[in-house]
């Protein structure tokens, strides 16, 4: 059972009828126990007995952890941390269907330990609780990766329902389904058109498939988080914030300030400090080498394929060069009298969505061959192929990808509606309703019925959220 | 006061969300079926009777996946002149034929035209039913509108649960107006066409077995109503009396002669139902369907009509000489074919087709063959 299935909506109603009959005070409980049933319904037991073994280890070692004085308490923080990594490597390595959801559980057990080792969150007494914090349903297969003080503080002081968060809740589920059953997987035909027979095109249709694949990755992956955060606060919790406008970022630091926050987060806390600390040494060098390093290690969390590990260096290297060339690129723009200026940032954000997209090739091409015949490909034929367009030639082609003109175009107006519709159905905090002009209230009705239609009637057939094969 | 504003204010907001979600499912019509956004659009409007009160589909109609060509007839535009060596082959059936449930193009008439395609390429299929049609206007309904295609073939298939009431109702009330066919007048241009979409969508997603249980307990009003409306206390009956069945035998035979009179080749068809009297305890709920449209036969009495009827095709197909085309046994009685008790599934519906193409081409119908055999064809596909 996947977010996005139709069984999953009957199963949502009738755990949020028992969390509402059973109270603040058993809702883990409830919670817990729509858990083990969302669980047990996406793979074997092996998946259970994994999940099992994993909570109560990790469980255990942060008691032990909480219990005892350094030195040994970062001896046992290493050796849980290992014990886990370990686990995660060989259960990803392996294939098996037991991996499903454990790159996101497992960084959010290394987190908790270090987190209890540094006294910044108290070991969890009860497992129960303990066990909900890492497997919460909505969040289960693909994040928002949790912190200890975020969410098992609002596992331990549970406030009852209020109608503001269930009917926020309510908005977000159908806004993220929106994303990816409507969005996301009307995208899906482009990308795979290009990435699935690369050698079939030259020019602009290879650059269409990549942003296609750009806006798809976006709409899935937030589509999703937005599902869960809806669902979240459905049982009064607050999950994370995992995505902010990132193709609107300015640069590509800030693009992982907006894009996949509690991952980048994580990898800044746990692996890129600390890199940065050990390297300190190395003066200018030090923290371009920590970023790269953090990079690769972000790019073989996604898994061992050498385009994942070259998509995560790519973003290591553009934040290393532009941490180098940060002094002569500020007095460049403020030579051309831009710095600062609207026109700066545009021309900041357009180049920063063509340096995420050109690392999407890579992330998404079947190997590192098909990705360089993309790159080599498409610059050679892009004039050629833009003038062709230009002329109104084979537009069905080289414009549409051979999936139709009314299949391009509403793509196309997805695209656009839901980058515009956004703040009708998400504010900055979630539940507080978000300040609209006078024609947008107005508009809102019709905006939300226009929403649902396309909900129930141009979703496509089931298709797997990209993130869950991490 | 303000709380009164409140409501108000709710209300208008829930008033415009429904309207909005009306036109987003009219517009969604105009889109993909070319539907007018505001003027009547539903199944009925792809029927209607002519002066003499005989129903015929309306040229160039379309709802959803059913298209009307210009001549009337389901299926492809075809040319109004006949070319010299082109052989017409006329499929004249009801709703079975003209298509419910099979994707488009997925109707036995259609995939019987595409079969022939490749091997007979001046063989031509025209899809002449017409949902609903039956004894009543059969033999007005071929001069009028089937005579003109200049047929060289036409198959006859005839429902025998509606050939059964009718002839009960010939039999009984010799005067009674025929059925309503069309043209139904309780549907408005106003009525919402959202409500269809939802419906059809949430019988997508739940469990068959509860679409199966709340489609039954509905039809059973249905049934309990048409009883109390037509049988007036007396029971439905489990036998269908002889002098029905002879009156089906005389009719069928006439329409015959009349095909043979019109220059055509009659082929007559049996017809396939899902149940029967081995099946009837797993599958007789298909049966309450076809007793809301023939409430005077029992479920005993539908298995009844259905044997002795398609035993008559095939006796007037042997006394007269004429091909015989059995349906009936060539569609296995099981809800793989069936999507109800006479409608087929898409493999049901290439069950028939396959079926179709070998009487035909064994009764010697289709003409000399073309390049290719079926086989090759289908492999070269």
């Amino acid at each position: 059972m996947s977010l996005n299935s139709t069984a999953f909506l009957p199963f949502l109603l009738a755990v949020f009828a028992a969390a509402a009959l059973g109270g603040p005070r058993w809702r883990w409980a409830v919670l817990l126990g729509a858990t083990a049933a969302f669980c047990a319904s996406l793979g074997p037991p092996s998946l259970l007995i994994l999940l099992g073994s994993v909570i109560v280890e990790s469980w255990g070692f942060a008691l032990a952890i909480d219990r005892v004085q350094e030195p040994a308490r970062t001896r046992l923080l290493r050796l849980g941390v290992a014990v886990n990594l370990g686990a995660l490597i060989l259960v990803r390595s392996s294939g098996a269907v037991a991996a499903i959801g454990a790159s996101f559980y497992v960084l959010q057990v290394v987190s908790y330990l270090v987190d209890v080792r540094d006294g910044v969150a108290p070991a969890e007494r009860h497992l129960g609780r303990y066990a909900l914090f890492l497997t919460f349903f909505p969040k289960f297969v693909q994040g928002p990766i949790e912190r200890a003080g975020g969410l098992l503080a609002q596992l331990n002081e549970p406030r009852p329902l209020s109608a503001a968060e269930v009917a926020a809740g309510a908005k977000l589920v159908a806004w993220g389904l929106f994303q990816k059953v409507v969005v996301a997987d009307r995208l899906a035909p482009l990308a795979n058109a290009v990435f699935d027979d690369v050698g079939r095109w030259h020019g602009l249709p290879l650059a269409i498939g990549t942003y296609a694949y750009a806006a798809q990755i976006y709409f899935d992956f937030a589509g999703y988080t937005d599902l869960a955060l809806g669902v979240g606060l459905l049982f009064g919790v607050r999950l994370t914030q995992n995505f902010d406008a990132p193709y609107l970022a300015a640069s590509v630091a800030e693009f992982w300030r907006r894009w996949h926050v509690s991952f980048s987060s994580w990898l800044l806390e746990y692996v890129f400090r600390p890199l940065q600390l050990a390297l300190r040494g190395a003066r200018t060098w030090g923290t371009p080498a920590a970023l790269l390093m953090t990079f690769l290690v972000s790019g073989l969390w996604h898994g061992g394929r050498a385009g994942f590990v070259v998509w995560g260096l790519l973003h290591g290297l553009y934040l290393a060069v532009s941490l180098l060339l940060r002094r002569p690129w500020a007095r460049l723009l403020a030579s051309l009298r831009v710095r600062g200026t609207a026109v700066a940032r545009v021309v900041q954000i357009g180049l920063t969505f063509h340096l995420v997209c050109f690392a999407w090739i890579f992330f998404r091409a079947s190997s590192i061959a098909d990705a360089l015949r993309i790159v080599s490909n498409l610059g050679g034929g892009l004039v050629a192929s833009v003038g062709a367009v230009a002329r109104g030639e084979r537009w069905d082609t080289l414009l549409f990808l051979g999936q139709g003109r009314a299949g391009f175009v509403f793509a196309i107006g997805l695209v656009t509606g839901a980058a515009l519709l956004r703040p009708l159905f998400r504010s900055a905090t979630l539940v507080e309703p978000p300040s609209l002009s006078r024609l947008w209230s107005l508009a809102r009705p019709a905006v939300y019925a226009a929403v649902l239609y396309l909900l129930l009637f141009a979703g496509t057939a089931t298709r797997s959220f990209v993130y869950e094969q991490f | 006061m303000s709380r009164l504003g409140g409501i108000g204010g709710h209300g208008a907001r829930l008033a415009v969300f429904f309207v909005c979600l009306e036109l987003a499912a009219r517009i969604d019509d105009a889109v993909n079926y070319g539907a007018p956004l505001f003027s009547r659009y539903d199944y009925w409007t792809l029927l209607d009777r002519d002066d003499g009160g005989v129903p015929h589909n309306v040229p160039g109609a379309r709802f959803e996946k059913w298209k009307i060509n210009s001549l009337g007839f389901r299926g492809e535009e075809i040319p109004t002149a006949k070319a010299p060596g082109d052989r017409r082959i006329v499929c004249v059936g009801q709703s079975e034929s003209f298509g419910l449930y099979e994707r488009e193009g997925g109707e036995w008439p259609a995939l019987l035209g595409r079969r022939l395609g490749a091997v007979r390429p001046g063989v031509r299929i025209v899809n002449a039913s017409v949902v609903g049609a039956g004894r009543r206007s059969r033999e007005a309904y071929l001069e009028k509108y089937v005579l003109p295609l200049r047929p060289d073939v036409i198959l006859l298939v005839t429902n025998p649960y509606n050939e059964a009431t009718a002839a009960l109702q010939l039999a009984e009330m010799p005067g009674a107006q025929p059925p309503t066919v069309g043209g139904g007048g309780t549907i408005r241009a106003a009525q919402p066409r959202i409500l269809r979409k939802l419906r059809l969508r949430l019988a997508e997603v739940v469990p068959e077995r509860v679409v199966v249980a709340v489609r039954s307990w509905w039809l059973r009003r249905r049934v309990r109503e048409a009883e109390r409306t037509t049988l007036a206390g007396y029971p439905a009956l489990d036998v269908l009396p002889e002098d029905a069945v002879a009156s089906f035998e005389e009719h069928l035979r006439r329409v015959v002669r009349r095909v043979q009179r019109m220059g055509a080749r009659p082929v007559v068809a049996t017809y396939p139902t899902l149940v029967d009297s081995s099946n009837v305890a797993r599958y007789g709920n298909h049966l309450e369907n076809e007793r809301v449209w023939n409430v005077r036969l029992s479920e005993r009495g539908l298995i009844d009509a259905a044997g002795k009827l398609n035993a008559v095709s095939r006796r007037v197909a042997e006394d007269l000489a004429v091909p015989l085309f059995d349906a009936a046994a060539a569609v296995p009685r099981t809800t793989e074919f069936f999507a109800d008790g006479v409608h087929y599934t898409d493999a049901g519906a290439e069950r028939v087709a396959a079926a179709a193409y070998e009487t035909l081409d064994r009764a010697g119908a289709l003409g000399e063959p073309g390049p290719l055999t079926l086989r090759e064809a289908t492999s070269e596909r």
